[in-house]
């Protein structure tokens, strides 16, 4: 599936392994003490701004947002940019709206300041409703997602059950990790991962740039080359299409986009572990600026990744483009694949 | 007998609500570290809580006076809080409706080259995530130089009324 050496394919399980090892080691260490309810969920009150603002980021950085929307832009070009900003404009908006008035409330999530201000069953229930079913289908592409690249990762093959299992095993593993963790464990490992991220993406960039010698103009312009679709690339309709019916697909995409993503209870959850209010505005801040700063790198990977791996080999790999930031980093760091 | 400001200051919690001692006490208190209301549009439920504050009433205590400016406090408060939230949220979801739109409906427009192969699309695209940075920024400014005294001026009064048990922090 991949094309990795024997030897390089022993040198990613091997490195796998020992980041799963090291990171659950960590949660342990950083975990709640003893079985102590309200510590579990705001662990301690002992995250400082920047690090409540980069576990913040970490979760709003999510495996979805990573691989598909650059996945998107591979593959749709300029909808994807449009997506790229809907996605950082959300908690934008956020820290704008709901942030300080949440964490005022003293509660967790909005389903939790709507019960407190309508108290009663039947709100509870309706609260507790709307949540399942924002968080399932997200939770369903979340691990879809990452299981999809944990098996081109390991370069399992395409059998029956593989991918599922992959699914079972990863699913296990962030169970594991929220539950021995708590606030302060996953603040931990959310920071480690937004820090190796934006390291990384920094670094493909900058390949991705320095490929192309630092003109954005020969990027778009081997980016509309490589997706197969021209100036059709740098315009919208690539990824739902263009009559009026998709036009409005479109536009209420990146309205459920920008006003929903950032209301989830995973991330409304972090900002009550805040010391007070003008910490919960000073992690907002930290949190919007590594979340744009990663978006523009994502904008700049996906291209590269549309004009250095062109969108053939991007849908034959996964339809939905989402291991076109693995091929890309392939071809940056090897030989170039052979272009018929 | 009537006391001397009842006519000048009118009673802060409006006649028709219970009287505040007759309130259960299983509703927890709810004054948040600037005891101001989280949700300062009227959900309905925003004038029960002024009992908090105007527990006070003029005709109860010698603190009339404290309650009112208190309440002038808390609605200044509330309206620099307000006024900072919808500047803000209007100029960050504004442009990016105008943005959103203009690409569906006005594609040639977005298409059009500004510099080489740069579309004007593109450019509006990062052109907004750039700004972003400023406009964290200034929101931090503003809120810093509007908001927070008026907090601070709220919590430091409400404190010696020793109103304020249980602050969740």
């Amino acid at each position: 599936m991949n094309d990795f050496s024997s030897g390089t394919q022993a040198i990613v399980l091997v490195m796998f392994t020992t980041l799963v090892t090291v990171t659950l080691m960590m949660c342990i260490m950083a975990g709640p003490d003893r079985d102590d309810l309200t510590n579990f969920y705001t662990g301690y009150l002992s995250l400082t701004p920047l690090k409540n603002g980069l576990a913040i980021a970490g979760d709003y950085i999510s495996a979805a947002t990573v691989l598909s929307t650059t996945g998107i832009i591979a593959l749709a070009g300029y909808d994807g940019y449009v997506l790229a900003v809907s996605t950082a404009l959300s908690l934008v908006l956020l820290m704008f709206l709901l942030a300080e008035p949440l964490r005022n409330a003293g509660r967790f999530t909005m389903g939790d300041v709507l019960a407190r201000n309508m108290p009663g069953r039947a709100v509870r229930i309706a609260a507790c409703v709307v949540t399942l079913s924002a968080t399932l289908p997200f939770l369903v592409v979340q691990l879809s997602g990452a299981g999809s690249l944990l098996t081109f990762i390991l370069n399992i093959p395409h059998a029956a059950g593989a991918r599922t299992a992959c699914i079972v095993i990863i699913g296990s593993l962030m169970i594991i990790y929220a539950a021995i963790g708590g606030m302060r464990g996953t603040a931990l490992i959310q920071m480690i991962k937004i820090v190796l991220l934006l390291g990384t993406s920094v670094v493909v960039a900058a390949l991705v740039l320095n490929r192309f010698d630092w003109s954005p103009g020969d990027i778009l312009r081997a980016a509309q080359h490589g997706s197969g679709a021209g100036p059709a690339f740098l315009q919208q309709g690539l990824q739902l299409g263009t009559s009026p019916v998709d036009r409005l697909d479109f536009v209420s995409l990146q309205f459920t986009v920008v006003l929903g993503v950032a209301c989830l209870p995973h991330i409304t959850m972090r900002l009550y572990s805040a010391q007070d209010v003008p910490a919960v505005r000073r992690s907002m801040s930290w949190a919007v600026g590594t979340v744009t700063t990663f978006c523009l790198l994502v904008i700049i990977m996906g291209t590269g990744a549309a004009a250095l791996v062109g969108s053939r080999y991007i849908t034959a790999a996964d339809p939905h483009g989402r291991t076109s930031v693995l091929m890309l980093s392939q071809v940056l760091g090897g030989p170039p694949p052979p272009r018929a | 007998m009537t006391y001397a400001d009842e006519n000048r200051y009118p009673p802060s919690a409006p006649t028709g609500w219970p009287l505040p001692h007759s309130e259960p006490h299983g509703i927890t208190p709810r004054h948040e570290t600037y005891g101001q209301n989280p949700w300062p549009e009227s959900y309905g439920h925003d004038a029960p809580r002024y009992d908090s504050y105007g527990q006070q009433a003029p005709w109860d205590s010698p603190y009339g006076h404290e309650a009112h400016r208190h309440d002038r406090d808390l609605a200044a408060l509330r309206s620099a809080y307000r006024l900072l939230r919808r500047v803000s949220t209007l100029t960050a979801l504004g442009s990016f409706v105008v943005y959103v739109v203009l690409s569906c409906y006005a594609p040639g427009l977005m298409g059009s080259k500004i510099a080489g192969e740069l579309s004007l699309g593109m450019t509006l695209g990062v052109l907004q995530l750039v700004v972003t940075f400023a406009a964290v920024f200034w929101y931090g400014r503003s809120a810093q130089r509007s908001v927070d005294p008026l907090a601070r001026a709220v919590r430091e009064r409400a404190v010696p009324a020793g109103r304020n048990a249980g602050v969740a922090r």
